[in-house]
């Protein structure tokens, strides 16, 4: 008995052996795609950071308006960001040429599936990714405009102003990456439509008596000096 | 054909009716119709009274007026005097919304090319604005620089103790702390620039940037003064101006002023570093008779605005104010509107953060420079508080004061400047 049970556990050990024997050019390829890509992500990054901070990349990227950029930045420098993404992006399409080269018939599935979804990922997270830069962006333009003007509830405002871009940019990604179908784009309509209603019915019913009280403050006061502002100059 | 070739060709064909002229007086204009006949007129009357020896020229450059200011201009043209060459500045595009006359910096980038071009000894710039002024104005900014070996004559108004507070608690002590020259108006609409001075103006890299387009006045005085030339203060008594075509409101005033401030202050850092301590400059006239029009403020709004800013401005000072400055600021909007205070070091500090924050720039210049109205708004409500019932000198000697705590605080902002990151939160 006791000889029966050694010939099966060493035929297991062979065939677990004579499966990683077979598997362990590939891993060793994985290993070596892996480590060939780091080295290039590396050097893309040393290249491409010189490149860009000898372009002035971070001054002109708050020239062109996207200096909320900066702000989602590691270090709060756009160049970083880059850096960083192409580094990582290499680092990625190497690890999924070294999976392929293990030819794992599940892995092979899996990565043609996700190489035929990658687009639309892609394109989701940067709406996404947009959309939350714009938001704050948007944010605090209203808030400082809201503040400069005397407005008590500027902060309410931009938030809702951030808010509503958010989900903006939520559904398009959403739909972008084709989750949810109908159901995002008829959830959002009725988000959106119905917050439209609630702050319409807010301010017609809720408000009607405050509403009321500025309007009529405001044709009570004398109009503000045209060149007031030429006096504190 | 480009706007810079259309200009320059502009320039050759003025050239070429007026080769050579002792004086080039600069006029911009934007929508000034019903003045600019008064001003050209006083212009014509000052050089033909004191300058009749001397070669001159009018350059009067619009930038791109709706009122009938070119058909008045062209109006002036044809009646005698001193000649006056029209330049017509194309982009109506171009015009944004400005405290001053819109495109100033360009009329001034033409009247220097045509000061340097014509070999004049002096380049006037004057405001189209002005409601009848007196023909003496040429001779007054003029005489200091052409015969008294200044390079730069500023004006010098009579103004009421409240009348130009971003002047009196930004600009003025800044500047002086900066370049160490103790200008009072250090941003005049009427000035008087020497060859010399037009040179140095001309051989710097700013033209066509914001700097220029809105903050050329402060520009020139600083070039002045960082330069080492000689400045003088013209008292001209008071002054009557026309409300402006297109008025814009607070906010883009302050936030045009500081942001010329601050760039100034970016491109001549190598400079202002080097300056210790200030002196004073030469003042030439006599202070003008009669009193300004008084300006007023609600201090309790002006606190209340500041309030307001520290509810809900707090993510964006903390991103450029220290730690313990912002604790202050806490600290006096605590204070009821009757005792409300912002203290000199405090107030100096808080301008002193906004220049690293601009230069550093960690959220976008432009929303920077908008959180700081209220700021400035509780500045003023405190001044306007304690000043009240003092008298304009007793307000002068207060802004002398707080120019002197902006000398003092200077080695604050060199050890911010140069090591930016030791105070950040």
């Amino acid at each position: 008995m006791w000889q029966n049970i050694e010939d099966t556990v060493s035929a297991s050990l062979e065939r677990v052996l004579g499966s990683l024997a077979g598997l362990l050019p590939s891993l060793i390829a994985l290993l070596l795609v892996l480590l060939v890509s780091m080295l290039l992500a590396w050097m893309i990054r040393l290249v491409l950071r010189r490149a860009l901070r000898g372009i002035k990349f971070d001054t002109r990227m708050e020239h062109w308006g996207f200096s909320a950029v900066a702000e989602l930045s590691p270090g709060k420098s756009p160049t970083r960001l880059v850096c960083r993404i192409v580094s990582w992006s290499v680092v990625l399409l190497g690890l999924l040429v070294g999976l392929v080269a293990v030819r794992v018939r599940f892995t092979s599935q899996l990565l043609l599936h996700l190489f035929e979804y990658m687009p639309r990922l892609m394109v989701g997270l940067l709406v996404l990714f947009a959309g939350s830069l714009l938001a704050r962006f948007a944010a605090r333009g209203v808030l400082l405009r809201a503040v400069n003007m005397g407005i008590h509830s500027a902060r309410i405002i931009s938030e809702i102003v951030k808010w509503l871009l958010m989900v903006v940019a939520y559904a398009m990604a959403l739909d972008q990456l084709g989750i949810g179908g109908d159901i995002v784009k008829i959830a959002f309509a009725l988000f959106f439509g119905g917050v439209v209603l609630a702050l319409a019915l807010a301010l017609g019913l809720g408000s009607r008596d405050a509403v009321s009280r500025a309007w009529e403050k405001q044709q009570n006061e004398p109009p503000p000096k045209e060149d007031d502002a030429l006096r504190h100059v | 054909m480009a706007e810079q070739d259309i200009v320059a060709s502009q320039i050759a064909e003025l050239l070429r009716v007026q080769p050579s002229a002792d004086i080039v007086v600069g006029l911009p204009s934007y929508n000034n119709a019903e003045t600019i006949g008064g001003v050209v007129r006083a212009i014509r009357q000052g050089l033909a009274q004191r300058f009749s020896d001397r070669s001159a020229v009018i350059v009067a450059v619009d930038g791109g007026s709706t009122d009938g200011t070119v058909d008045r201009i062209a109006d002036l043209q044809r009646e005698g005097g001193t000649p006056l060459q029209p330049v017509r500045l194309l982009g109506r595009e171009f015009v944004v919304p400005y405290h001053g006359i819109p495109r100033k910096g360009e009329a001034l980038h033409i009247a220097m090319q045509m000061a340097r071009q014509t070999g004049a000894r002096l380049c006037l710039m004057l405001s189209p604005d002005l409601v009848a002024p007196s023909s003496a104005l040429v001779e007054q900014l003029a005489v200091p620089v052409l015969m008294d070996g200044f390079d730069l004559a500023l004006p010098l108004y009579l103004r009421h103790k409240f009348d130009g507070a971003i002047t009196s608690c930004i600009v003025r002590p800044l500047v002086r702390a900066l370049y160490g020259r103790r200008v009072q108006q250090p941003m005049g609409s009427e000035y008087a620039l020497s060859s010399a001075l037009v040179e140095r103006c001309l051989g710097q890299n700013v033209w066509g940037s914001d700097l220029a387009r809105f903050g050329s006045d402060i520009w020139t005085t600083t070039q002045a003064m960082g330069g080492g030339f000689k400045i003088c203060h013209v008292q001209l008594g008071l002054k009557s101006q026309a409300r402006p075509a297109a008025p814009i409101d607070l906010a883009t005033t302050l936030e045009q002023v500081l942001g010329a401030l601050f760039e100034d202050m970016i491109q001549n850092a190598h400079v202002w570093q080097r300056v210790r301590g200030s002196l004073p400059i030469t003042l030439v006239g006599l202070p003008g008779e009669g009193a300004a029009p008084a300006v007023s403020f609600d201090f309790r709004k002006l606190v209340e605005s500041f309030r307001l800013g520290l509810r809900n401005l707090q993510d964006v000072w903390s991103l450029v104010l220290a730690p313990a400055t912002l604790l202050e600021l806490h600290r006096a909007s605590g204070l009821p509107p009757e005792r409300f205070t912002l203290p000199d070091r405090l107030w100096c500090r808080v301008l002193f953060d906004f220049s690293l924050g601009y230069r550093l720039r960690p959220i976008n210049r432009s929303h920077l420079l908008a959180a700081f109205l209220p700021l400035y708004l509780g500045w003023l409500g405190a001044f306007v508080r304690e000043m009240q019932d003092a008298t304009d000198s007793e307000a002068e000697r207060c802004v002398e004061e707080l120019c002197r705590v902006y000398e003092s605080e200077k080695p604050y902002l060199m050890s911010r400047w140069r090591s930016p990151d030791r105070f950040n939160p």
